[in-house]
C-alpha cells in the first residue's frame, strides 16, 4: 500500500506501524516507550504526529501504535505535534535530569535541556515509559518487576516495591532503560540491579572461570529455550 | 417457577401479575433506596407491615430510589399519589388510621417548599412536578426484587416484541432512528456502536454494561439498578440479540451492596422464568449476564481499563486504534453500555421512535448526532433548596433545573446567589449565570465549556471560589490517573502544584498562562479520555473567573472568601449586638467580648471554619479578603 508521509508518497506494508514507516524513510519521529522487542503501549507520547484517511480530519495519534492503512496522510512535525512534544518533553526532563539521552532528545527538538519544572522528588530518573516491565514480562517472560499505585504517585519495581524475587538477573530491563537509570552491577562475584535492590551470585563457566551469569538466569533460560542442560554451564567464549 | 418459552405465555403472565398485584386498590410505597435506608427506611417499612398485617385490602410495596433521598424515609400512599415526607416509624399507626382509612391528610408529613406552601401530592411538589420521569418512571412502584412487579408493568414486552416481530437490522435501526445517545459520558450514539459491533467479525460477542459509576457524588446508576434492576437486563438482552452475543457482564462498583444483591435476585429470577439462558421465548435465542465487581478505581470506568479488568488485569486504559466494537473483552468484539443508556431500550421498543424523538432537541433524522433525544438523569447536589435524582427532558434549561426543581440557592435570605453550576463530573466544567438559559443537552453544555459527563451537577452560590473548585478536581483526577502517560501523570502533577500555590496567595506571575499551555497539550497528547479531559475545569473557570485567579495572584484575594489562608473573619463592631452566640459556637474559643456590648477575634486562634459567619443573626461578621484585611484590621 501507499501512504503519504510530510507530503511525500511512500510504500507501506500491511500491519506496519506508522513509526516503522517513517523509520525506514529516515524521517526522525522521537519515541522513549517504543521498542522493537515488545508490543507498542503508547505511553510516553513523544511520538505524537497527525494522521487520518485522505480528504477526512486528521487526528492526533502516537505513531508507535497506529497501523497504517490505504491513504492514510501523515504530517509528523507540524506546530501543534511541536508543540506538544516539547511540554511533554518538558515534563520528562523534570523526572530524568540527569539523563544524557534525554538531554540529546531535547536538543534535537529544539528546546532547553533542563525542564522548566522542579525536579519531581524520588524520581531517580525514571521516566516510568515501561519497557523494562514489558521487556521482563513479554522477552524474559520472568514478570518480575511492574508498576505500583496509579497517578502521579505511581512507580516502577517488584511487587509493593520490595524486591523482586522473580527477577533472574539477566538485565535486559537495565538493557532497554531509554535513560540508563536502573544501574546494573557485576562485581566478580554478584550482579546488583540498584533500582530493583536485587543482588543475585554469578555464575561461573566450568571452563575458564568467568562469573558470567545469574544462576537464576540460567535456570529460567533452561526452561524456556529448550537448549541442552549443559549449555550454560560454560560461558559464550568457551562454548564456541 | 414455570418457564416463560413463547411470546404468547409471556403476555398470559403479564395479565396474570397485573391481576395479583392489587395496584388497582390502595397500595403504599415505601422507599427502600440507600438513601432512605440510610434516613431509617427500614424501620418504617417494618412499622407499617405490623399496622397493615390485618387488612388484605392494603398492600405495601418497598421499592427502589424515589431520587428526593434528602426528605427520606419517603412514603406514598397510592393511587392517591400523597407524598409523606421524613416518615418515622411511630408514625404509621396514625397514617394507616388517617389517611388510608378515613382520607385525611397528615399536615405536619407534607413536603413544604420554601414559602411553606404545603403539597399533598408527590406530582404537584416541584421537585417532582419538572421532571419528566421515563426510565425512574418504575422506581416508585415496583419492588426491585420481585420479578413479578415489573411484569405487572408490562415487562419483558418489549424483548418479546424485537424477537417476535424485528430483524437484528431492524433493531438497530430503531435504535440508530431514536438518537439515544450514551448516558455514561462520551454521548456516542448507542445504535451505532451497535452496528459496528453486530458487523465485526466473529462468533464470540460480548454485550458489557458499565455500571463503575466513580464520579464523586453521582448515584444515578445505582439508583437505576436498587430500583428498576430488570429494565437494564431487558435493554441488555435486546442489545445482545440485535448485536449477535449470547454471553454479557455488568461490570459493577464494590461499593455497591445493595444494587449486587438486587442485581443478582434480578438476574436469578430472569432466568428462573426463561428470560435469561438458552432458547429464550422459544426461539434460537440464548444469553446470559455475570456479574464481574469492580477494581475501586475511578479510571476502571473508562471502556478499555473496564475490559482489562474483567479480564482480571490491572484496569489502565489502551489505545483505541483498534476499536473495541473490533476488539475488545479477550480481544473479541464488544459492545460497552452505560446503565441508564441500557435502561431507555424497553422505552424506546415499548413507544416507539416517534414517541422518543418526540422529547428533547435537534433533529435526529437524518443522524443521531443531530440532537439529544429523551431524558437525562441528573444528581443535583450543592447549594440549593431541594437536592436528588431528578430526569429531565433535554433541553430544559438549566435554570428550570436550579430553580424551579432544585428551589433555588439556599440561604439566599441570607443573601447568597448564584455563582456557577459544575457539570460532568470531575472533568467538566463550571458555566456560569450568564448561560443558565440555555439548554441543556449533550451539544450544549459542551459549547458552554463543560460536558453532559454521567449526569453531576454541583450548584455553587456567591461563597464559592472557582479556583478551589478547579484544585479540588485537579488534586482529585491527580490520583486518579492511571499514570501510564505522561502528559496525564505529570501534568496533572504539575497543575496540581500550581493551583495549590495559587489558592494559598504564592501563584506567580505567568500560572494562568502555564495552565493554559498544560492544559492543551493534556488535551490533545493524553492517551485516554481521563487525560484528555482532565484540565476542563480549569480551563473553564479561567474562561469564565479569570479575574478571580488574578486577584488570587496579584491581590492575595479572593472572591468566594473561601481560601482560608487568604481570608480573615472580622466582626463589625457597629453591627454586632453582643449576643455572644458566636463566642459560644467557635470551636477554638477564639471569640471573646462582653454581654450585650461587642466581641472580637483572637486571630492568632482564628481556625477560618466560618462558624461564627454562619450562627451570626445580625450579618456583623464579615470575611475579608486582600487589601480589605489591611484596611479594616490594619494587619
Ligand atoms: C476516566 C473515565 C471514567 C469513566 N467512568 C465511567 C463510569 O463510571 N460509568 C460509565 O458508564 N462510563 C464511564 N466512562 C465512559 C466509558 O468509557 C464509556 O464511554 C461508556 O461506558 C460507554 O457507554 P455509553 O455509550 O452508553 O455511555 C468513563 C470514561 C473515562 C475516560
Ligand atoms: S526504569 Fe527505565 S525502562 Fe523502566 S520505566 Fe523507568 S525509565 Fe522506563
Ligand atoms: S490519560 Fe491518564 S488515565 Fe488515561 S492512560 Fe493516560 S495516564 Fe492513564
Ligand atoms: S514511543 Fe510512542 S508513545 Fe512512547
Amino acid at each position: 500500500m501507499e501512504i503519504k508521509l510530510n507530503g511525500k508518497k511512500v510504500k507501506a506494508n500491511e500491519g506496519e506501524y506508522i513509526l516503522d514507516v517513517a523509520q525506514r524513510e529516515n524521517i526522525y519521529i522521537p519515541t522513549l516507550c517504543d521498542h522493537p522487542a515488545v508490543k507498542p503501549t503508547g505511553a510516553c507520547r513523544m511520538c505524537l504526529v497527525e494522521a487520518g484517511v485522505e480528504g477526512r480530519k486528521k487526528k492526533i495519534v502516537t505513531s508507535c501504535a497506529f497501523h497504517v492503512k490505504q491513504g492514510l496522510e501523515v504530517n509528523t512535525d507540524t506546530p501543534t505535534i511541536k508543540e506538544a512534544r516539547k511540554v511533554v518533553m518538558d515534563l520528562l526532563l523534570a523526572r530524568a535530569p540527569n539523563s544524557e539521552s534525554l538531554k540529546e532528545m531535547a536538543q534535537k527538538l529544539d528546546m532547553e535541556t533542563v525542564s522548566t519544572f522542579e525536579p519531581v522528588e524520588n524520581a531517580g530518573d525514571c521516566i516510568l515509559c515501561g519497557l523494562c516491565t514489558r521487556v521482563c514480562d513479554e522477552v524474559v517472560g520472568a514478570n518480575a518487576i511492574s508498576f505500583n499505585s496509579r497517578g502521579a504517585d505511581m512507580d516502577v519495581g517488584g511487587p509493593l516495591l520490595d524486591v523482586p524475587q522473580d527477577c533472574i538477573g539477566c538485565g535486559a530491563c537495565a538493557y532497554v532503560c531509554p535513560t540508563d537509570c536502573i544501574g546494573l552491577k557485576d562485581d566478580g562475584e554478584k550482579r546488583y540491579l540498584e533500582k530493583w535492590d536485587r543482588e543475585l551470585p554469578l555464575m561461573k563457566c566450568r571452563e575458564c572461570g568467568w562469573p558470567f551469569m545469574p544462576a537464576f538466569q540460567a535456570i529460567k533460560f533452561n526452561e524456556s529455550t529448550k537448549v541442552p542442560k549443559d549449555f550454560f554451564k560454560l560461558c559464550p567464549d568457551c562454548r564456541n | 417457577m414455570v418457564k416463560v418459552n413463547s411470546p404468547k405465555a409471556l403476555e398470559e403472565i403479564i395479565q396474570k401479575k397485573k391481576k395479583e398485584s392489587g395496584k388497582e386498590g390502595t397500595y403504599i410505597s415505601i422507599c427502600g433506596g440507600t438513601g432512605c435506608i440510610a434516613s431509617g427506611g427500614n424501620g418504617v417499612l417494618e412499622a407499617f407491615q405490623e399496622v397493615i398485617a390485618d387488612d388484605p385490602d392494603v398492600k405495601l410495596v418497598r421499592t427502589g430510589c424515589h431520587g428526593f433521598c434528602e426528605r427520606g424515609p419517603l412514603v406514598v400512599i397510592q393511587p392517591q399519589g400523597i407524598l409523606y415526607q421524613k416518615v418515622k416509624p411511630g408514625d404509621a399507626a396514625d397514617i394507616y388510621e388517617k389517611t388510608i382509612k378515613n382520607g385525611e391528610i397528615i399536615k405536619k408529613h407534607l413536603y413544604r417548599d420554601q414559602k411553606k406552601q404545603a403539597y399533598e401530592k408527590e406530582a404537584d411538589v416541584p421537585f417532582y412536578k419538572f421532571q419528566k420521569r421515563i426510565v425512574f418512571k418504575m422506581n416508585g412502584h415496583i419492588d426491585p426484587e420481585k420479578i413479578d412487579d415489573y411484569l405487572a408493568m408490562d415487562g419483558y414486552s418489549a424483548l418479546s416484541k424485537v424477537l417476535t416481530s424485528m430483524k437484528p437490522d431492524q433493531i438497530i435501526d430503531t435504535v440508530i432512528k431514536s438518537g439515544l445517545r450514551g448516558r455514561g459520558g462520551g454521548g456516542f450514539p448507542a445504535g451505532i456502536k451497535w452496528k459496528s459491533t453486530k458487523a465485526a467479525t466473529g462468533d464470540k460477542k460480548y454485550v458489557l454494561c458499565n455500571a463503575d459509576e466513580g464520579d464523586p457524588g453521582a448515584f444515578m446508576d445505582r439508583s437505576i439498578m436498587e430500583g428498576n434492576p430488570h429494565s437494564v437486563i431487558e435493554g441488555m438482552l435486546i442489545g445482545a440479540y440485535a448485536i449477535g452475543s449470547d454471553e454479557g457482564y455488568i461490570y459493577i462498583r464494590n461499593e455497591y451492596p445493595l444494587a449486587i444483591k438486587r442485581l443478582k435476585v434480578a438476574l436469578e429470577q430472569a432466568r428462573e422464568y426463561g428470560f435469561l439462558g438458552k432458547n429464550i421465548l422459544g426461539t434460537d435465542f440464548s444469553f446470559d449476564i455475570k456479574i464481574n465487581r469492580g477494581g475501586g478505581a475511578f479510571v476502571c470506568g473508562e471502556s478499555t481499563a473496564l475490559m482489562l479488568s474483567i479480564e482480571g488485569k490491572v484496569g489502565r486504559p489502551r489505545t483505541k486504534y483498534i476499536h473495541t466494537a473490533d476488539s475488545g473483552l479477550w480481544d473479541k468484539p464488544t459492545n460497552l453500555n452505560n446503565v441508564e443508556t441500557w435502561a431507555n431500550i424497553p422505552h424506546i421498543f415499548n413507544k416507539g421512535v416517534d414517541w422518543f424523538t418526540s422529547i428533547g432537541t435537534g433533529d435526529v433524522s437524518e443522524h443521531p448526532w443531530g440532537g439529544s433525544k429523551g431524558t437525562k438523569i441528573f444528581s443535583l447536589v450543592g447549594k440549593v433548596n431541594n437536592t436528588g435524582l431528578v430526569e429531565v427532558p433535554f433541553g430544559i434549561t438549566l435554570r428550570d433545573i436550579i430553580f424551579k426543581i432544585g428551589g433555588g440557592i439556599k440561604n439566599s435570605k441570607k443573601g447568597r446567589k448564584f455563582k456557577a453550576v459544575q457539570t460532568g463530573g470531575p472533568s467538566g466544567g463550571c458555566i456560569p449565570e450568564k448561560h443558565l438559559d440555555e439548554p441543556v443537552d449533550f451539544d450544549g453544555l459542551t459549547k458552554m465549556g463543560s460536558m453532559m459527563g454521567s449526569g453531576g451537577m454541583i450548584v455553587m452560590d456567591d461563597h464559592t471560589c472557582l479556583v478551589e473548585v478547579a484544585r479540588y478536581f485537579v488534586d482529585f483526577l491527580k490520583d486518579e490517573s492511571c499514570g501510564k502517560c505522561t502528559p496525564c501523570r505529570e501534568g496533572l502533577r504539575r497543575m496540581s502544584q500550581i493551583l495549590n500555590r495559587i489558592v494559598v496567595g504564592e501563584g506567580k506571575e505567568g500560572d494562568i498562562e502555564l495552565l493554559e499551555k498544560l492544559a492543551s497539550a493534556m488535551e490533545i497528547s493524553s492517551l485516554c479520555a481521563l487525560g484528555q479531559t482532565a484540565a476542563y475545569p480549569v480551563l473553564s473557570t479561567i474562561k469564565y473567573f479569570r479575574e478571580e485567579y488574578e486577584r488570587h495572584i496579584k491581590d492575595g484575594y479572593c472572591d468566594g472568601k473561601q481560601c482560608t489562608e487568604l481570608i480573615r473573619y472580622n466582626i463589625d463592631e457597629d453591627a454586632c449586638t453582643g449576643c455572644s452566640i458566636c463566642a459560644k459556637k467557635c470551636p477554638t474559643k477564639a471569640i471573646s467580648g462582653e454581654l450585650k456590648k461587642t466581641y472580637r477575634i483572637d486571630q492568632s486562634e482564628c481556625v477560618r471554619c466560618g462558624v461564627c459567619f454562619n450562627v451570626c443573626n445580625f450579618n456583623a461578621v464579615e470575611i475579608l479578603s486582600g487589601s480589605e484585611i489591611k484596611e479594616k484590621m490594619g494587619e
